[in-house]
C-alpha cells in the first residue's frame, strides 16, 4: 500500500478522507497490503454466483436486481452510518456504478479515466487515462459520461466515449486490447459500459440521435481479443423480417434505437435481455411514420422494445415492443430485471422493466408474452393497456402534431430516467426512483429544404402535474407478487439516483438536492440521511472489505437528466462541478 | 489576384457591417461571437445542439424560421433580456452579463447577422436600439 501510495502520492493526496472522522484514519493504518496481490480471477461461475461482498457487474447480478445481500448495516444501526473515506473524481457528468472484487473498487471518471482503489481506505492502486479527442472533450456533458464496466477473468472492460471497447489488466491498468467498434465522428459513442454473458463480452451502442442511417446496434465480442462475433441492429435493416414496420422509409431514413443501458442475462435459458431506446426525430410526422401508409406498419421496430438475444450467436430469440411508433421521446432502454413471479396460479419466469412512462411491465422471459402492467405516477399518454397483449392505446390529445402545442405527462426526461429501479427478494418489492411532471410540447419542424442532421426536434417546456403539491420526486415500492403499491416516499426534488435495497432492510436513494438517504424497505420511512457535495445521479452499491460492509455512491452534476429535472426546481442551486466518490460504513 | 479578392471582400464586409450598424442592426464582433460559442457549448449545447436546432433535450431552435418567427421582428434587448432572466432553465441568471451578450452575439452570427468591429455591450438600453428586422 505504501509503495503504491508513494508512487501516486499526488493522487493519494487528492483523497480528502483526512477531513473526516479519525476512525477512518485508523482503518487505513489497520488495512493489510495491496489487495490486488490477492486478486482471484472472476470466472463464469463467479459471475453466476457472486460473493455477497462483491459488486461484479452492472446491477450486481446477471438478474439486474441491484440488490445487496449484505446485512451488517441494518434498520437499527444505520443511524450510526458515517463517512469512511472519499475520493475526488474528475468534474463532470457522474453516473458510474463502481465495481468491487477482492477488496478492490474500480471507478470511472468523466472522460474515461479509470481508477483502481483499495476499497477499505481509498488508496490509489493504479489509474488509466484515455487520450480522447479534444473535440469530444469540448462536447462535454453526457458525451464523457459512463455508467458501468465489466470484469471477467483478470480483465476490466470499458466502453469509451470514442466508441472503442478496451480491456485493462486488473492488476496494472495496462491495456490488453483496444478494439474500435464504430466511428465517433459520426456521433456513435458509448454512454454505458459492456457486460458479460456466458463468455461473450457485450457492448451496447448509443449516440444514435445524430441521423446515423440504420440506427444503433448491440455487439458480442471475444473477451480475449475484442474481436466482434455478432451484431444485432436495434433498427430493422434491409432484409429484416420487420423492415416494413418503418412505414416504407428507406434504411437511410430510419434513425434512433440507442441501446444505452446494459442488459441482463438468464443462464438457465442462455438468453440476454436488452432494452432499446426511441426513434429519431421524436415527432412521428417529421420522421415519416405518420400518417400511416397503406400496406405498411409504422411501429418502427425494434425501438422501445425488449430484445431476447442468444449471447453465443447474436440470434434474436424474440422481441416485444412496449411502445409502437413513439412520438414523445419515451425510451424503453432501461434495466431488464429477471425474477420468477406467480401469475394466474403458476410461477412464471419473468422479465420486468419500466420505460419513461414509469409503467411497470412484466413479460414471460421464455416467450416474450405480456403478463401484466401497473402504473405508478400520473401519466396522460396511455389511455388503456390491452390485458392480453399489453398493446397501449394512446390518448390522442397528448400526441404532438406539427403546428400545435400539447400537454403530455411525463415530460421528456421521463417519470423514470436511466437511474435504475431495483428488486429485493427479501420484500418481493420493486423500488423505483421517480419524478412527477408534464410538458408543454411543441414540434420544431425542419425549414423547407433543410436536411435532418440529428436531434429530437421538439421543444419541451416542463411543468408540474395538475394539482401538484410541489413535490416532484418520489420513490415507490411495488410488491411484484401481489402488484400493490407498498409505499411511496415523496420529496421536493427528483429522486435522481438509482436505488439500492439491501438485506439489512434498507433502500438507499439519492436526490437532486444532494441528499443521500436510507429508507425502511417495508415502510419508506427515512432512517438516515446526509447532505453530500452535489446532486446524486449514480447507483449506490454495497460491498465488503476486510469483512466490513460499506456503502458507496458517486456524486456529481451536469447530466442532461439532472439539468432537465432541475428546470422544475431552479431555486435549488447545486455546484457546477465537484464530483466525488463517497464511501460510508459503521464505526 | 488573391490579395485583390481579399481586399474586395473585406471592403464589402466593412460596407455591410457599417450599413447594419447605421441602420440600427445588431453590433458584435467575430471575436465576441467566438467567446459566445465557448459559453454556449458549456451552458446551452445540451438542449439546443451544436447546430442550434438539433438539441436532444427539448431546447427551442435558435436559428432558421423558428428563430426569425420568435425574435426576428424585435430588438436585441428582448433576446438578451430573455436569455439573461430565463436561461439556462436549470439555473437562470447564473452567467455574467458579458457571457449573455457573448452568447447573443454567437446566436446572431449563426443567423447570418454580420459581425463588425465592436463588441455588443451587455446594456439593455443600447441593445434596445439594435433591431433584428431585416
Amino acid at each position: 500500500m505504501a509503495e503504491n501510495c508513494l508512487r501516486a502520492s499526488l493522487l493519494c493526496a487528492l483523497s480528502i478522507s483526512a477531513l473526516f472522522a479519525a476512525s477512518s484514519v485508523q482503518a487505513q493504518t489497520a488495512t493489510p497490503s495491496n489487495p490486488l496481490k490477492n486478486w482471484t480471477p472472476v470466472t463464469e461461475d463467479v459471475l453466476r454466483k457472486p460473493p455477497d461482498g462483491d459488486w461484479l457487474m452492472w446491477r450486481r447480478t446477471y438478474s439486474n436486481w441491484g440488490y445487496s445481500p449484505l446485512d451488517q448495516i441494518t434498520k437499527d444501526n444505520v443511524r450510526n452510518l458515517r463517512v469512511a473515506w472519499t475520493w475526488s473524481l474528475t468534474s463532470g457528468v457522474t453516473e458510474i456504478e463502481p465495481l468491487v472484487h477482492d477488496g478492490v473498487i474500480f471507478v470511472t471518471n468523466a472522460g474515461d479515466r479509470i481508477q483502481a482503489l483499495n476499497a477499505a481506505n481509498g488508496d490509489l492502486l493504479w489509474e488509466y487515462r484515455r487520450d480522447i479527442s479534444p473535440k469530444l472533450i469540448a462536447q462535454g456533458g453526457n458525451t464523457l459520461a459512463k455508467r458501468n464496466m465489466a470484469i471477467y477473468d483478470d480483465k476490466l472492460f470499458i466502453a469509451t466515449s470514442d466508441a472503442h471497447l478496451v480491456a485493462l489488466d486488473v492488476r496494472t491498468g495496462k491495456v490488453a486490447f483496444d478494439h474500435t467498434v464504430a466511428d465517433w465522428n459520426k456521433g456513435f459513442r458509448y454512454s454505458s459500459g459492456p457486460f458479460m454473458a456466458n463468455g461473450t463480452l457485450i457492448a451496447s451502442m448509443s449516440g444514435c440521435n445524430a441521423a446515423q442511417a440504420g440506427g444503433c446496434f448491440i455487439t458480442g465480442h471475444d473477451p480475449k481479443t475484442g474481436e466482434e462475433r455478432w451484431r444485432v441492429h436495434t433498427v430493422a435493416q434491409t432484409g429484416d423480417p420487420n423492415e416494413k414496420t418503418w412505414n416504407g422509409l428507406p434504411i437511410e431514413q430510419r434513425f434512433g434505437g440507442s441501446a444505452w443501458i446494459a442488459g441482463s442475462y438468464d443462464p438457465e435459458t442462455n438468453t440476454v435481455f436488452h432494452g432499446v431506446g426511441q426513434p429519431y426525430p421524436w415527432i412521428a410526422e417529421m420522421r415519416g411514420t405518420l400518417p400511416k401508409k397503406e400496406g405498411f406498419d409504422n411501429s418502427g421496430l425494434y425501438t422501445d422494445s425488449t430484445l431476447a438475444i442468444d449471447p453465443g450467436t447474436g440470434k434474436l430469440k424474440w422481441h416485444y415492443q412496449h411502445l409502437a411508433n413513439d412520438t414523445l421521446d419515451l425510451d424503453y432502454a432501461y434495466e431488464r430485471i429477471l425474477v420468477d413471479l406467480p401469475f394466474e396460479g403458476k410461477m412464471r419466469k419473468t422479465v420486468v422493466t419500466a420505460g419513461k412512462l414509469a409503467i411497470v411491465e412484466v413479460l414471460d422471459r421464455t416467450t416474450g408474452q405480456f403478463l401484466w402492467a401497473k402504473e405508478t405516477v400520473h401519466q396522460n399518454i396511455v389511455s388503456a393497456i390491452d390485458p392480453k397483449t399489453g398493446e397501449k392505446r394512446l390518448n390522442p390529445d397528448a400526441i404532438p402534431h406539427i403546428g400545435k402545442t400539447t400537454v403530455n405527462c411525463p415530460a421528456d426526461p421521463g417519470a423514470r430516467g436511466w437511474p435504475s429501479t431495483a428488486y429485493s427478494p427479501k420484500t418481493q418489492m420493486l423500488y423505483l426512483p421517480l419524478t412527477e411532471f408534464c410538458s408543454n410540447t411543441t414540434p420544431a419542424p425542419l425549414d423547407p429544404g433543410e436536411a435532418y442532421t440529428g436531434g429530437g426536434r421538439a421543444v419541451y417546456a416542463r411543468i408540474p402535474v395538475p394539482g401538484s403539491d410541489g413535490n416532484f420526486g418520489r420513490v415507490d415500492a411495488i410488491n411484484l407478487t401481489d402488484r400493490t403499491q407498498a409505499w411511496s416516499y415523496r420529496e421536493h426534488t427528483s429522486a435522481s439516483s438509482a436505488v439500492l435495497p439491501t438485506a439489512g432492510g434498507l433502500v438507499f436513494t439519492g436526490s437532486l438536492d444532494r441528499m443521500f438517504r436510507a429508507l425502511d424497505d417495508t415502510t419508506g420511512k427515512v432512517l438516515w440521511e446526509m447532505r453530500t457535495n452535489n446532486s446524486l445521479n449514480a447507483p449506490p452499491i454495497s460491498f465488503t472489505a476486510g469483512g466490513k460492509q460499506y456503502i458507496a455512491v458517486a456524486v456529481g452534476n451536469g447530466s442532461s437528466q439532472l439539468r432537465s429535472l432541475n428546470t422544475l426546481t431552479p431555486e435549488v442551486k447545486n455546484p457546477d462541478g465537484g464530483s466525488m466518490l463517497w464511501v460510508f460504513t459503521l464505526p | 489576384m488573391n490579395l485583390r479578392i481579399v481586399s474586395v471582400a473585406l471592403a464589402a464586409l466593412v460596407l455591410v457591417s457599417a450599413r447594419a450598424e447605421a441602420a440600427g442592426g445588431p453590433v458584435f464582433s467575430k471575436e465576441q461571437a467566438e467567446r459566445g460559442r465557448e459559453a454556449y457549448v458549456h451552458s446551452c449545447v445540451m438542449c439546443h445542439g451544436e447546430g442550434l436546432d438539433d438539441g436532444d433535450f427539448g431546447g427551442a431552435p435558435l436559428r432558421g424560421s423558428w428563430f426569425r418567427g420568435h425574435w426576428g421582428s424585435g430588438d436585441v434587448a428582448a433576446l438578451f433580456s430573455y436569455l439573461k432572466t430565463a436561461m439556462p432553465p436549470d439555473n437562470p441568471a447564473s452567467l455574467s452579463d458579458k457571457s449573455y451578450s457573448d452568447i447573443t452575439a454567437y446566436i446572431l452570427l449563426r443567423n447570418n447577422y454580420p459581425a463588425g468591429d465592436s463588441d455588443m455591450p451587455p446594456d439593455e438600453d443600447a441593445l434596445a436600439k439594435m433591431s433584428l428586422q431585416r
